[in-house]
């Protein structure tokens, strides 16, 4: 498996199918004498904007933590939770239960539910 | 490298550009027509009672202002500035006619736009016969 | 038999929503400017669209992802972010223009001024987007759209003479107004060719739940579709052609484009162009509102779907609402909608090239496409339709910036 090409980029579903988030970041554990070992899946806009360049999830984390969910963590996703690889990965969660849909959840909440026909 | 390239290549488009008075006169004379004859249909249409009033007259306003914009800054062809004046004159009384809803009133007008038409018309020929 | 009405239903909204803002404005002044020259420019836009979009359509049913989910995958966020931008970016310049479309129909019967109508048109389109269903805007909206056959009974009431229209198949180039020239024919291609209807008609071909099953309905309303669409167009330049070139009216205006079916339909034909730009405007303006939702909600890997209620769906939801209110207030302030058309249609041939360099690897992946791999024929049309615009807008746009 490719964990470039088959993991990383594609679109993360909880066990009831339900999409949240793209995997953003893979975290390697290096041990000495070890080869590396694939960790954990990370999700996130810091961690994506991080990718693009450095200095970009600083600004992308400025913003975040002030405005709407103030949540700029990324979600980390143990690779023992990886249920399936196919055209998304399949993980062992409930998208709800998780911080990965705080924005959602937070304009959902706040927004969305106050608009006529929202709720 | 290509910062010489690309000061070339704006120097070449610059020299592409209609810069010169000549060629100004002719983009000015060519939209003045546009509008003119604009009017004309406009005129035409709504005395066969094929548009509505309201827009006849917005688009016969519309051409005026867009005539006198574009011949603003005219100093060359010192004909020019009184055709234009004549002209403005003859989309002032279609609009009034439109405005009154008299059909019969446009009738005149519009033959003299007609024949305003034709003279700018051989004004544009006659810029086009220069070099 | 279900597939048969699958591919008669693709082929209607194909037709009927087939013109929008810029198929409208740059085939009026096609026609107007240049009579029957660019006519040649139609059929090859349309021939490239053809192909991008059933490409578009293979790679859904094949893989089961949209094209912004499969760029990000294969090609990875460093490259997506690029087209990301650049479509977010001309998205909200051409939902302007489409919402300026639907506000001078407006305009044209009412009367009153386009800018009045700008807020009230984007609650309209934010509403259906809200309450709405994907099918109700995939299908009623284009079966609405139909009206605009009437460019199409027009061009035959107004009989062109056919060796002169057959003559506009033949790429010219005039030796006046060159530049403007090629700036409209640039113009025609980003009109046609709209990264927004790859990235929608593959969103929709997921919403629809298409599998391998479907790729002959997509090559039939792809091809089918698209290509009686085109008539329509063409319909439009033929009309311009016939009605105001002759009287020597150059199009600069929306309110000028408004006369050309009184020559054919009297009355009525006032009526019909106002109510076709309308409906075409609405109807776009839908797609594109939807579109922007669309890649960046499969950008981010958000849940996203017209059919999903709001609430399942809050942060694709709130982009569209977002989206059409902001694109609205370039037309509150005033900004000519036909001059923001252009400019858009332009700004589309100019990105089009990053939207269509995915296509190359993603057809040619099995990994995506399995067996469906693209032909030679594909390949090469794509390769062409990349090098074209990105020659075209180079050259096309900055002479006719410093000309005109």
């Amino acid at each position: 498996m490719d964990v470039i090409r088959d993991v990383l980029d594609n679109q993360i579903v909880d066990r009831n199918q339900r999409k949240m988030g793209k995997v953003d970041g893979i975290v390697v554990e290096l041990v000495e004498g070890q080869p590396p070992r694939l960790a954990y899946l990370e999700t996130g806009v810091t961690t994506l904007a991080h990718r693009v360049h450095p200095r970009c999830s600083r600004w992308v984390a400025a913003i975040a933590s002030k405005w709407g969910a103030k949540h700029t963590e990324p979600f980390r996703i143990a690779w023992s939770k990886v249920r399936n690889i196919g055209i998304d990965v399949e993980v062992d969660l409930d998208a709800e239960q998780t911080p990965a849909l705080a924005y959602e959840v937070w304009l959902r909440e706040r927004v969305i539910k106050h608009i006529p026909g929202g709720s | 490298m290509k910062k010489a390239l690309f000061a070339s290549l704006l120097l070449v488009l610059a020299g592409c550009s209609p810069s010169s008075s000549h060629d100004k006169l002719v983009k000015t004379l060519k939209t003045v027509q546009s509008w003119t004859a604009t009017a004309r249909m406009v005129g035409e249409t709504w005395q066969q009672g094929s548009i509505p009033d309201l827009y006849a007259q917005q688009t016969l306003e519309k051409s005026q202002q867009e005539i006198a914009k574009e011949t603003k800054d005219l100093t060359d062809s010192p004909a020019l500035p009184r055709q234009i004046y004549q002209l403005q004159q003859t989309l002032q009384q279609m609009t009034a006619a439109v405005k009154q809803h008299r059909k019969a009133a446009i009738a005149t007008p519009l033959v003299q736009l007609a024949t305003e038409q034709q003279q700018l018309e051989t004004l544009l020929k006659a810029q086009g016969d220069r070099p | 038999m279900n597939k048969i009405r699958e591919i008669a239903l693709g082929i209607v909204t194909s037709i009927g929503g087939f013109l929008d803002v810029g198929a409208i404005a740059t085939a009026a002044e096609a026609g107007s400017s240049f009579e029957f020259q660019l006519i040649w420019t139609i059929v090859l836009g349309t021939i490239c669209v053809i192909a991008l979009v059933e490409m578009s359509g293979r790679l859904s049913a094949v893989s089961k992802h949209t094209l912004a989910d499969a760029v990000r995958e294969r090609l990875g966020f460093n490259f997506f972010i690029f087209p990301l931008i650049a479509e977010v970016i001309v998205d909200f310049l051409v939902l302007g223009a489409e919402i300026g479309g639907v506000c001078i129909a407006l305009q044209l019967v009412t009367g009153i001024s386009f800018q009045w109508w700008a807020l009230p048109v984007a609650f309209a389109i934010w509403l259906l987007l809200w309450k709405g269903t994907f099918g109700l805007i995939e299908n009623g909206i284009s079966f609405l759209g139909l009206i605009t056959l009437a460019f199409v009974v027009a061009t035959f009431k107004l009989r062109p003479a056919l060796p002169a229209v057959a003559g506009g198949l033949l790429p010219t180039i005039p030796q006046q107004d060159t530049a403007h020239y090629l700036f409209i024919a640039v113009s025609i291609l980003g009109a046609l060719i709209s990264p927004y209807l790859f990235y929608f008609y593959s969103a929709g071909a997921v919403e629809d739940k298409w599998d391998r099953s479907h790729l002959g309905v997509n090559r039939a309303v792809a091809g089918l579709g698209m290509g009686f669409g085109s008539l329509v167009s063409l319909g439009v330049l033929i009309v311009a052609a016939q009605v105001l070139h002759p009287r020597g009216i150059q199009v600069d205006s929306y309110e000028q484009v408004a006369l050309m079916l009184t020559q054919p339909f009297g009355y009525w034909g006032f009526v019909l162009f106002a109510a076709s730009l309308g409906v075409a405007c609405f109807g776009a303006a839908l797609e594109v509102s939807l579109d922007t939702a669309y890649i960046l909600a499969q950008a981010f890997g958000w849940n996203w779907g017209e059919t999903l209620h709001p609430k399942e769906a809050a942060r694709f939801s709130f982009v569209y609402t977002v989206f059409v209110f902001l694109a609205s207030l370039l037309m509150v302030v005033g900004i000519d909608p036909l001059q923001l058309t252009l400019f858009s249609m332009a700004l589309t041939a100019v990105i089009l090239p990053l939207t269509i360099i995915p296509f190359l690897v993603l057809m040619n992946d099995r990994s995506y496409v399995g067996d469906h791999c693209n032909g030679w024929i594909s390949n090469t049309i794509t390769i062409f339709t990349i090098v074209l615009t990105f020659v075209l807008a180079i050259v096309a746009i900055p002479l006719e910036v410093l000309g005109g």
